[in-house]
């Protein structure tokens, strides 16, 4: 009877390796449940490229492997393997644990060294990956596996076709993150291959790369609202397009059906403090280049005479004032949504420090001081006469940005007061941000 | 996630409610699971309609899905099966344009005597496309912005609607429409209770 059993699940693993080598496209695996072995037939299935496993037998098969695996493997070092398995057969054995449960770092790290050893292809460690994520998308193991095969790819340089790798890798990723929300690992797996190819691919393509990924976390952030791992990548993607060229820029700006400019200015008009005389209107607005629209909106006289970025100062404006109106329509739309607000606080965090940084301005013990220039390194003397330490707040408190920040808020608190989030969006920037009294 | 699986009409009957049209958006399934999670979704909106009383709207939360049902006082009935970030005022409001798309288009007459086969209305899938953003779903249906006078009854879980001494499990092992594969499916995914599959 053991021998029959044992006869049955190894025909079973060979049924499942015959799959793996001869379907090359396989894209799925996933256990069908099946509570007895009514048939008489293998309970290995693979229909339109996606394999199969009856529940059935998946308790024997993977107790078999497992065992021996652990037994003759010489993992436990202690027992001395009398029997070496073969690289084919181990593989078999590989192949269907890890497919059943893929939680197994011991298992991976074998594979790592088969992989050195040159006995497993390189390409079909991220099909077998892959096929492994289409079951179980939150698995880290697998993740860092894909990630030491491409860690190496990348640093050998020796890929022709880095199109096609990094469709398939974006695309591997799309698909774990929306089998499973919130899938932290999928997110993270993402941000790092992005990272990663900074060094391998010219600067140019990764200015288009920045601009693709920031147009998709658009489409994605708005249809999963309560995903934070997908807006904490959106962050990244904003950060990305702050950097980017001006060749990029006016790409990166065609590709997008909205002006960004015209956001920014409306934001602006519509939220002018009433007690500023203002003397410019939108049309008048408009027609202002970046230096002037920054010397109006934050003007202020600098102690040093260092010239201010003011195009790139402005873009950045430009962007998170988009991501702003974006995030108001969003919560307007989905309520009671935690992740949006903590987006709109990472918003409001990088306008505030921004304008802080073009200030020269730093929090110490709550209160706004002046750091020296830094670019110029000129220290401001009035610093160290701590009875002042006030205006150097004033200044920024004055700007018209500021104001026009501020007031948005608070309407837009004011607006969603029914929902418990705003109230505490409005604690965060009294407490966190430190603008108690102005609010 | 903001989702919608699938869009069910129906007419209720006086003992049962039968299918007049239903679209599936079964994409985000693994492959052998498809057949299985239609079949539930056909199974519960059946289930669901038969006890919504004429004129009324439920909203059904069951683990990781919603159900939204609304039944016409004419025993024409709507489902609409979605996650939970799907809006529901949207959901209720789409399933209202469905419906009187729906009774604009196939006569009256054929409603208790049709089913899927017999009765034509080509469009229903291309609505389960376009509803899978609400938003511009919304923006196309701004007139109706105030839903009729009808209250939307919430329920936290299918339990609250089944009647008295009735059970779902009771009710999975008796039906005829579930095939034994989907049936050990449900056992399947009530003993490792499919929502957290970490």
């Amino acid at each position: 009877m053991a021998d029959e059993k044992q006869a049955l699940v190894e025909k079973i693993i060979k049924d499942v390796h015959i799959v793996l080598s001869n379907t090359a496209e396989l894209y799925a695996f996933d256990i069908v449940p099946v509570e007895t072995n009514f048939r008489n037939k293998s309970p290995v299935m693979c229909i339109e490229n996606c394999l199969g496993l009856e529940s059935w037998c998946v308790k024997q098969v993977y107790l078999h492997s497992y065992t021996v695996l652990m037994d003759k493997m010489c993992f436990k070092t202690q027992r001395k393997s009398r029997q070496v398995l073969d690289s084919e057969t181990l593989l078999r054995l590989l192949n269907v644990t890890l497919l059943i449960n893929p939680d197994l770092s011991v298992l991976w790290n074998k594979r790592r060294e088969m992989v050195q050893e040159l006995l497993l292809d390189k390409s079909s460690e991220l099909k077998f990956t892959r096929l492994v994520l289409s079951r179980k998308p939150k698995c880290n193991d697998a993740f860092a596996h894909r990630r030491w095969i491409l860690g190496t790819y990348l640093n050998s340089h020796q890929i022709n076709t880095m199109e096609s790798l990094i469709n398939t890798e974006l695309s591997v990723c799309d698909l774990t993150a929306d089998k499973c929300p919130n899938n932290y690992h999928s997110w993270s797996h993402r941000l790092w291959f992005i990272n990663k190819l900074r060094n391998s691919i010219k600067q140019d393509d990764m200015h288009t790369l920045y601009i693709k990924e920031y147009n998709f976390s658009e489409r994605w952030m708005s249809k999963h609202v309560s995903d934070f791992s997908c807006f904490h990548y959106r962050q990244f993607c904003i950060k990305n397009t702050y950097n980017l060229s001006n060749l990029s820029w006016k790409t990166f700006e065609n590709s997008l059906d909205i002006n960004f400019r015209k956001v920014l200015l409306c934001l602006l008009v519509n939220n002018f403090p009433k007690d500023m005389i203002i003397q410019a209107s939108e049309q008048d607005l408009v027609s202002y280049s970046e230096e002037n629209l920054i010397q109006f909106l934050l003007s202020y006289n600098n102690s040093c005479s260092c010239n201010v970025d003011s195009v790139s100062l402005c873009r950045k404006f430009e962007i998170l004032c988009y991501e702003l109106t974006l995030n108001s329509e969003l919560l307007r739309f989905y309520k009671h949504h935690e992740s949006m607000w903590y987006h709109r606080r990472f918003i409001l965090h990088e306008i505030i420090e921004m304008m802080y940084d073009h200030f020269g301005l730093f929090r110490h013990n709550g209160v706004l001081v002046r750091k020296s220039c830094k670019y110029c390194k000129t220290t401001d003397l009035r610093q160290k006469q701590a009875k002042i330490i006030r205006s150097h707040g004033d200044c920024l408190y004055k700007s018209v940005l500021f104001q026009v920040i501020i007031k948005h808020e608070k309407s837009f608190i004011q607006e969603r007061n029914d929902d418990n989030h705003a109230v505490r969006h409005e604690k965060y920037l009294k407490l966190i941000q430190g603008l108690n009294n102005l609010m | 996630m903001v989702k919608v699986y699938g869009l069910v009409v129906l007419y209720k009957g006086v003992t049962s409610a039968t299918i007049l049209k239903a679209a599936y958006d079964l994409q985000s399934f693994s492959f052998f699971q498809r057949s299985s999670v239609q079949e539930f979704m056909t199974f519960v909106s059946k289930t669901i309609v038969e006890r919504t009383h004429q004129a009324s709207r439920q909203s059904v939360k069951e683990g990781e899905y919603m159900v939204q049902v609304y039944v016409r006082a004419d025993n024409l009935a709507g489902v609409l099966i979605s996650d939970h970030e799907y809006p529901n005022r949207v959901a209720h409001t789409l399933i209202t344009k469905l419906l009187d798309d729906f009774s604009a288009k196939v006569p009256v007459a054929i409603w208790q005597t049709g089913d899927e086969t017999t009765i034509d209305f080509p469009v229903l899938p291309q609505y389960l496309a376009k509803y899978q953003n609400p938003k511009e779903a919304d923006a196309l249906t701004k007139i109706q912005n105030d839903l009729d006078e009808t209250k939307i009854i919430l329920h936290d879980t299918i339990k609250a609607v089944l009647e008295r001494g009735e059970k779902l499990d009771d009710l999975v092992e008796k039906s005829n429409s579930l095939s034994m594969h989907s049936k050990a499916f449900y056992k399947t995914a009530r003993k490792t209770n499919s929502c957290c599959n970490f």
